[in-house]
């Protein structure tokens, strides 16, 4: 995991519980990825225009690549032979040859970039804009533009089906979740959520999508065959309040969303520094149990079925 | 010699029993949470909804990820 002003990445023994190695990386690492065939560590130095690979067995730096500039995500596409991260700052996509451990290509995209997800349906790739409300359809073949697709207002998230049929794009400032159906490159829906939307993730049938809402205590189901609100399940606060209890409404505020294999929800309430745990089947919460202040990226070990997420 | 070979296979066994102990005694799925402002890691037992272990890491921790 990143330590963000410490300019490192822990290791942390998943049997002990410690933390058993520090590798350096860039200025300010904050989002962290596996590659696709588990070997490699990728991590976006938001401040230092470049992102660090570390070899995940032997804990150690492999290269450091040069982006542009800013805080960004990454996405691996296709086949693993090519990552692509997003550079809020620099509005562009450096696309990555994971082979060669090289920047290949910055393309420009829509303003202050920051999600970006691909689809295995039209194999390419999409970075939504928040500061342009639109998503930039990224072709791997060609590493540009091919398409802009307008959507909602400050949508800064972006999420496939398990499919790729449909990007969902959480617009954190209209409070609504555009539906891309890739067939078309088109927003063919938008939905109405709870206040500030902004991470989200499907079940893993495809059928259901939870998101995860910012600026109200909750978290809403979507039917995905319909693109409708189904239901509002009321969760923790992720909004933190100052000394004197207040909120600032202008406050950069996040919170994560996991769907386990085994049809329980996890969302992070920073606000309360809490962890909410939901069942899926029944749509209410199970428990709500205290972590830690500002509660926040999620990880998932299951022991019993050999998997793991990460946020 | 055959003393020493018989101990240094003695602490090997020993050295993979203790492991696979350890490995075994821990609950199945946990849940790693990040807490961003406590410079800590919250360790999560899903099944029994509480936490059973809180790692201190570096300052302001972010993104994460698993690796076997």
């Amino acid at each position: 995991m990143t330590n963000k002003e410490s300019n490192n990445v822990a290791v942390i023994d998943a049997q002990r519980y410690t933390v058993i190695d520090t590798i350096a990386a860039g200025t300010r690492p904050n989002h962290l990825y596996l590659s696709p065939d588990g070997k490699t560590i990728w991590v976006k130095n938001d401040r230092s225009s470049s992102v660090s690979v570390i070899d995940a067995a032997g804990h150690r730096l492999l290269a450091t690549i040069p982006t542009e500039n800013g805080h960004g995500k990454l996405a691996f596409a296709p086949d693993g032979k090519y990552v692509y991260v997003t550079n809020n700052r620099a509005d562009s996509v450096s696309a990555i040859d994971i082979a060669n451990m090289k920047n290949i290509a910055n393309i420009a995209v829509g303003k202050s970039t920051h999600g970006i997800a691909y689809s295995p349906l039209s194999k390419k790739v999409y970075a939504a804009n928040p500061g342009s409300d639109d998503v930039s359809v990224i072709d791997p073949a060609t590493n540009q533009v091919s398409k802009t697709i307008p959507v909602g207002k400050r949508s800064g998230y972006i999420h496939f089906t398990p499919d790729g049929r449909y990007g969902y794009v959480a617009n954190k400032g209209d409070h609504s979740v555009s539906v891309i159906d890739v067939t078309k490159d088109e927003a063919v829906a938008t939905i109405p959520v709870g206040r500030g939307p902004d991470h989200l993730m499907f079940t893993p049938d495809g059928q259901y999508a939870y998101v995860g809402n910012t600026r109200s205590a909750d978290l809403t189901l979507i039917e995905v065959a319909r693109h409708k609100t189904i239901g509002t399940i009321a969760v923790g606060s992720a909004e933190k309040k100052g000394p004197t209890g207040e909120i600032d409404p202008k406050a950069q505020v996040h919170r994560h969303v996991h769907v386990s294999m085994d049809g329980l929800v996890f969302i992070t309430n920073p606000g309360d520094g809490t962890l909410s745990i939901v069942d899926h089947g029944k749509r209410k919460v199970l428990a709500t149990i205290p972590t830690g202040a500002g509660s926040n990226a999620l990880m998932d070990f299951h022991s019993e079925k050999r998997v793991a997420h990460h946020h | 010699m055959k003393k020493f070979l018989f101990l240094l296979t003695l602490s090997a066994v020993f050295l993979i029993w203790a492991r696979l102990a350890l490995a075994q005694g821990g609950p199945a799925w946990v849940l790693y949470v990040v807490n961003s402002d406590a410079d800590a890691v919250s360790v999560v037992d899903v099944r029994a909804q509480k936490v059973i272990a809180l790692v201190p890491v570096g300052r302001n921790p972010g993104g994460s990820s698993t690796q076997r």
